[in-house]
């Protein structure tokens, strides 16, 4: 009976380890840069999110600040209209956009009486600007 | 020294070698996750401030000391409204993590409102006070 005492020698090589390690570390640093640039987008996301929300508040408050002194201007014997107001009768008709950004604006059309302050218009109007025609787009905030 | 000899010391030298890039790099993308982890609640807890803020704001046209009392039962102070939240942005009754405070200007028809986590600003606005059903304030 003949023995075999030949050693086993391994399947793999040298630098199968460095193989392993190689894909590792591919791994390792695309998942950490994936999870940081995906981090990171949705903070500027939530910044600029945040950024227009402060704008369109901002907004809202230059109107209310507006509605006051319209409404303070207004007196039932002698109505008189703050700047850009027309008369219509016994009420003062105001159709007033406030700047929200460079390519937005809150858009109110009120009018003040005797009795207070009527809103039949509060939107967004957001100002696009194509390559052939600029229009404008409103969204409702508020509908009467 | 013989063939296995040399190759089972090549072998050790790949392996520590191999350890040693490896440790390098597990340190720099645990660093990259944490800086991941850190930009992520950021954003959680600026959008959660946005949305509290925004929501407060909301709630302002109309009459604003009943919804702001009665929806986000806030306490009243002369003109000044607080509210107190815990760290998971859950109403609490003690002193809270985050703190939302209105403060109402009723002659300019404006409110500030403020979110703050231990004293800290996280975000800030100023809204109008207007009652789209009859006027303002």
């Amino acid at each position: 009976m003949v023995i075999n005492l030949k050693k086993h020698e391994s399947a793999y090589g040298l630098g199968i380890i460095s193989i392993f390690l190689i894909f590792a570390v591919l791994f390792l640093t695309v998942f950490a840069t994936l999870a940081v640039s995906s981090a990171r987008a949705d903070y500027r996301l939530s910044v600029k999110n945040a950024d227009y929300v402060k704008k369109y508040y901002m907004a809202t408050a230059e109107c209310a600040e507006f509605v006051q002194q319209a409404e303070a201007a207004y007196s039932d014997e002698v109505p008189t209209a703050v700047s850009s107001g027309n008369i219509e009768g016994d009420r003062i008709k105001y159709d007033m956009t406030f700047n929200i950004d460079e390519n937005s604006g809150l858009h109110a059309v009120f009018y003040i009486a005797g009795s207070g302050c009527e809103f039949t218009t509060f939107e967004i109007t957001t100002y696009v600007i194509g390559s052939e025609s600029t229009g404008e787009q409103t969204v409702n905030v508020w509908q009467p | 020294m013989s063939d296995t000899g040399r190759k089972s010391s090549l072998i050790m030298i790949e392996l520590m070698s191999a350890m040693l890039i490896f440790s390098i790099c597990c340190a720099i993308c645990v660093g990259l996750y944490v800086e991941a982890d850190r930009e992520s609640k950021n954003s959680a807890r600026l959008t959660q401030a946005v949305f509290l803020a925004q929501n407060a704001a909301e709630l302002l046209n109309g009459d604003y000391e009943k919804n702001l009392t009665s929806v986000l039962n806030m306490k009243a102070t002369d003109n000044v409204y607080t509210a107190q939240y815990d760290e998971n942005w859950q109403p609490t009754s003690e002193t809270g993590h985050y703190v939302l405070i209105i403060t109402v200007d009723a002659q300019k028809g404006i409110a500030d409102i403020l979110v703050t986590e231990i004293g800290t600003e996280v975000y800030r606005i100023s809204a109008g006070i207007i009652n789209l059903n009859g006027g303002n304030v």
